[in-house]
């Protein structure tokens, strides 16, 4: 499955015989899935498939449901995510997140992308103002907001709060980001902007993005996984699995014909 | 076709009277319904208005039989101290016991407290009247022993707000989005984190509206005090003790409309007014914040 | 750089060492940071190894992105890390004291309840253990004789009850009708509120107003009147016309009671979807007609739980009874008669009785009497309303 690269690939997140469950609902069947570093990797398939409980499972993000549990192996540099002995914040920060809807603090735009640093008790002043340009700037944001860095993240538009909270993860230096939707509650121009982002972020971030959208998926990511009912169909390079899927149900979604 | 089986079309007279009939009877109940609270609070004024000025809100009782002369300033002062007590005790406790509710919200035993919590809510006043002897001011038996005072009364009237911080309290973390700690947890936060940096202080709001319901409910408490404190007719110098007891406004209007003199039946409506009045300013407050926390919720998305 | 940051990484050895950089390069600040990063992110990886085999692992594989010096933030970059690593125990730790110190805030309240019931429990047992259940139907309650039973008591307490809700049920739903069909909408939004506030006014007041003007209004004219139309036929509406009495202390608590009542029906009546009600009058409903017999029944589970938690309300009073019931430990026949409720009796004679520790008990077994029954009642209208309402109540405290 892991052909058609370019690079050395190297794994970064491993995944094995995962599955994961809310309560009695199993939404993840028995997984195995590797995520490459330095490569985009997109998940696609129709709502409810488990792609979302994936990404979030990979920095235990699930862990604030109730009842929620998993089976099998993911493992992050080799280190079990799911051992009993690993603290889910220290995983969080090393694999940050994106959500779907911009979720900014009701805080400036400089404490915003400040939060990461300070909560890890970064104090000086001077550092935090050199990190805050740098990931603003990562993020495309800076030229637009470096005038009103003191101003309320609220009164930026939807696609600054999103790229507003790319700075924000970025800010905190994360070995991998996971971006669960990112485009999805913004304008054309603002996605086209997130997805250049993504193209100049990849040489120095492992990225796993959800999308619901296939173009974007097409567009964006080196590698693809589709999912269904909770099970992952197919994964491999993005333009085998456009242009030639060997699983029949790929096909089929990615041709329309369901989902 | 629909002629011939429906005898006439339109409106039967019956149900023209009746339709009128039913209508005129909400608004009447509607009638029934505001005018006496409107009348208590007219009443209050229009009865206590004689005794009505500055200095009665600024001077202690006096006279025989004791209150005939004089103010309210006890009873004020009494009121305030034992806000403040039952506040000292209810607010950290109330807010502890929220953010408890609320982080662990899915587990056994946090449903058992948000129930008894709940149940909490609904215990009678002079049940904590009852429990508040007990606990705190009887000389014989378990407890703090501190005889009728203050620090029994505040502790009391504490008891009674804790359930409601706490309710209000998780209310508030609650309306707090999901995005927004989850923001927080993706870039490595720890809860302690979290909750002291980004939920409590977007739910301060309506943590605050939180302790004023709860100050609200336990300033016109009554029956709690004639357990534990009962009344001053001065200043306390003590809060335990023989010489603990503070005055308090709703004791002194249950004791001067409870003796047989005009006079004092005035007094008692004025206080009763002024009470009302510290009660609707009170309730307003609260109505404003909420409805500030509100719009700030909807700034948050 | 300042102190804290000192502080935090003086630990590792690279730290040591950047901290000996900066001492030397400390004048121009922002040019000392920049160097510091620069020779911290140039021997990184080796001292950092040692430290912490994490970082080691993806090193290792020579693409380490410090090396490239390409890294997003290189000296913040580097803080990071060695928090990272020299806290990672700390956190765990941390957050561990931090859920369970949480969990002693809910084991206060835990303890609040343990010691409402336990002290009620333990109190009344003397009582309790002596009458059995004989207490609840026998009326005698005599303390030199160390006789109790709550049946007098209990039975004027649903008088009263029985009277502020038959009163004030009618009232508060069709108020709350009107709100919710019939007013102008600008009168809504301002008088619901006002209902919502004046329903706060402290009970003492509601038994001053009592006293000062219900009282003199029945004793003048209700009672007569009363007495002379169907007191004439019925012993029961007939009486010696005194005012005091269980119509008096019911008629107030109703008022208190009408605002909860009204309001938790108003909150269910808007509930009702707006397809039923232009179903109703697709079909040619009269105005009355619709919200009389199709939303009035849609919402028959809301005013249910709205009386239940009224009667919860209505049973805790204290002060407004106490000044108006005329305290009198006799079973009343009319609805004119003096009575005693529970609570009434608690707040005026709790503090004489506690002296004889049988007469205390039986007091306090009146009080757990009511006690349970508020608790119940309470938790009925709650769960019932909660269903319906999907969760949000607003805490309502029983009695003043």
């Amino acid at each position: 499955m892991e052909n058609g690269a370019h690079d050395p690939l190297v794994p970064k997140i491993e995944v094995k015989n995962f599955s994961a469950f809310y309560g009695k609902t199993q939404a993840l069947h028995n997984v195995d899935f590797t995520i490459f570093e330095r490569k985009i990797t997109a998940m696609i398939g129709p709502s409810g498939c488990g792609k979302s409980t994936f990404l979030r499972s990979l920095n235990r993000m699930n862990d604030f449901y109730q009842g929620f549990r998993v089976e099998g192996s993911a493992t992050l540099d080799g280190e079990e995510i799911y051992s009993p002995t690993v603290n889910p914040v220290l995983i969080r920060q090393r694999v940050g997140m994106v959500f779907q809807k911009p979720n900014p603090f009701q805080k400036s735009i400089f404490e915003n992308v400040a939060y990461g640093l300070r909560i890890q008790g970064v104090k000086s002043r001077s550092v935090l103002a050199d990190i805050v340009e740098k990931s603003l700037k990562a993020a495309a944001l800076w030229d637009e907001v470096k005038d009103r860095l003191n101003g309320s993240a609220f009164s930026l538009s939807g696609g600054q709060q999103q790229r507003l909270c790319i700075a924000r993860a970025l800010a905190v230096e994360p070995e991998v980001i996971l971006l669960d939707e990112p485009a999805s509650a913004l304008d054309p121009i603002s996605t086209a902007r997130i997805e250049e982002l993504m193209q100049d972020l990849k040489d120095r971030y492992t990225i796993a993005i959800v999308t619901h959208n296939m173009q974007q998926a097409a567009r964006v990511s080196d590698r693809t996984a589709f999912f269904l009912d909770g099970t992952l169909v197919e994964v491999n390079d993005t333009t085998k699995i456009f242009t030639n899927p060997e699983d029949s149900r790929t096909e089929d979604y990615i041709t329309g014909r369901f989902g | 076709m629909a002629e011939n089986i429906l005898p006439e079309k339109g409106l039967s007279s019956y149900r023209k009277v009746r339709n009128a009939l039913l209508g005129s009877l909400t608004a009447v109940a509607f009638i029934l319904a505001v005018t006496p609270l409107l009348a208590i609070v007219y009443i209050a004024y229009d009865r206590g208005k004689a005794a009505l000025s500055l200095s009665f809100i600024t001077t202690l009782p006096g006279g025989f039989p004791i209150g005939i002369e004089g103010g309210i300033a006890n009873g004020i002062v009494g009121s305030l101290i034992l806000i403040l007590l039952a506040s000292l005790l209810s607010v950290p406790v109330g807010i502890w016991a929220g953010l408890y509710l609320w982080d662990q919200s899915h587990t056994r035993m946090a449903k058992i407290t948000r129930l008894l919590s709940d149940l909490l809510l609904g215990v009678p006043s002079v049940i904590w009247g009852v429990v508040g002897f007990f606990v705190f001011s009887t000389n014989t038996g378990f407890g703090f022993h501190w005889g009728f005072s203050g620090l029994a009364a505040g502790l009391t009237l504490g008891f009674i707000m804790i359930p409601i911080v706490t309710r209000v309290t998780e209310q508030a973390l609650r309306d707090v989005p999901r995005s927004y700690i989850e923001g927080a947890l993706a870039l490595g936060a720890s809860r302690f984190q979290v909750v002291r940096g980004l939920a409590i202080p977007a739910a301060i709001t309506g943590i605050g509206t939180g302790i004023l319901l709860g100050v609200l409910n336990v300033l016109g408490q009554t029956a709690p005090l004639i357990f534990t404190n009962y009344y001053n007719t001065g200043i306390p110098t003590s809060l335990v003790g023989s010489n603990g007891s503070v005055g308090d406004l709703a004791m002194q209007i249950f004791i001067y409309i409870h003796e047989p003199s005009k006079a004092l039946h005035v007094k008692a409506m004025a206080a009763a007014l002024v009470l009302t009045v510290i009660v609707l300013l009170l309730d307003m407050g609260i109505r404003l914040l909420a409805w500030g926390s509100r719009k700030y919720a909807q700034r948050m998305g | 750089m300042n102190k804290e940051h000192h502080g935090a990484v003086r630990t590792n050895r690279t730290a040591l060492f950047l901290e000996r950089v900066m001492g030397v390069a400390m004048e121009p600040e922002t040019r000392a940071q920049q160097e510091a990063g620069q020779i911290l992110v140039e021997n990184a990886t080796l001292p950092l190894s040692t430290a912490s085999p994490r970082i080691l692992s993806t090193d290792s594989e020579g693409k380490s992105r410090s090396s490239e010096g390409e890294s997003l933030h290189s000296d913040g970059k580097s803080v990071l890390k060695n928090l990272r690593e020299t806290s990672q125990a700390r956190i765990h730790r941390s957050e561990r004291l931090f859920q369970g110190t949480l969990r002693v805030g809910g084991f206060f309240v835990l303890a609040l309840f343990a010691t409402v019931l336990g002290v009620s429990i333990v109190e009344a047992w003397p009582s309790i253990s002596k009458f059995g259940w004989s207490f609840l139907w026998t009326s005698t309650w005599n303390p030199h004789r160390q006789i109790f039973g709550a049946w007098t008591y209990i039975v004027g307490t649903f008088w009263v009850t029985g009277i502020a809700l038959l009163f004030a049920i009618p009232i508060a739903i069709l108020s709350s009708l009107f709100l919710s069909d019939y007013s102008p909408k600008w009168l809504v939004g301002g008088v619901s509120t006002l209902m919502e506030m004046l329903a706060g006014i402290p009970s003492i007041v509601f038994g001053a107003f009592g006293i000062i003007f219900m009282v003199p209004l029945l004793r003048d004219h209700v009672e007569p009147f009363l007495a002379n139309t169907l007191g004439k036929h019925w012993d029961f509406f007939n009486g010696d016309s005194m005012g005091y009495g269980i119509l008096a202390a019911g008629l107030v608590v109703g008022i208190m009671v009408i605002p909860l009542v009204a309001t938790v029906t108003r909150d269910s009546l808007v509930m009702v979807p707006r397809e039923t009600v232009e179903a109703s009058y697709a079909l040619g409903s009269t105005k009355a007609e619709m919200v009389f017999f199709v939303k009035l029944p849609a919402v028959v589970p809301g005013i249910i739980g709205s009386v239940i938690l009224g009667f919860g309300r209505a049973i805790g009073e204290t002060m407004a009874v106490l000044l108006l019931i005329g305290n009198q430990a006799s079973i009343p026949t009319s609805i004119q008669d003096v009575g005693y409720t529970i609570s009434s009796l608690l707040a005026n004679t709790f503090t004489y009785a506690v002296i004889d520790p049988l007469y205390a008990a039986a007091e306090i077994e009146l009080g757990l009497i009511l006690l349970v029954i508020s608790l119940v009642v309470n938790t009925l209208g709650r769960e019932l309303l909660m269903k319906l309402m999907g969760g949000r109540l607003a805490g309502s405290v029983g009695g003043g």
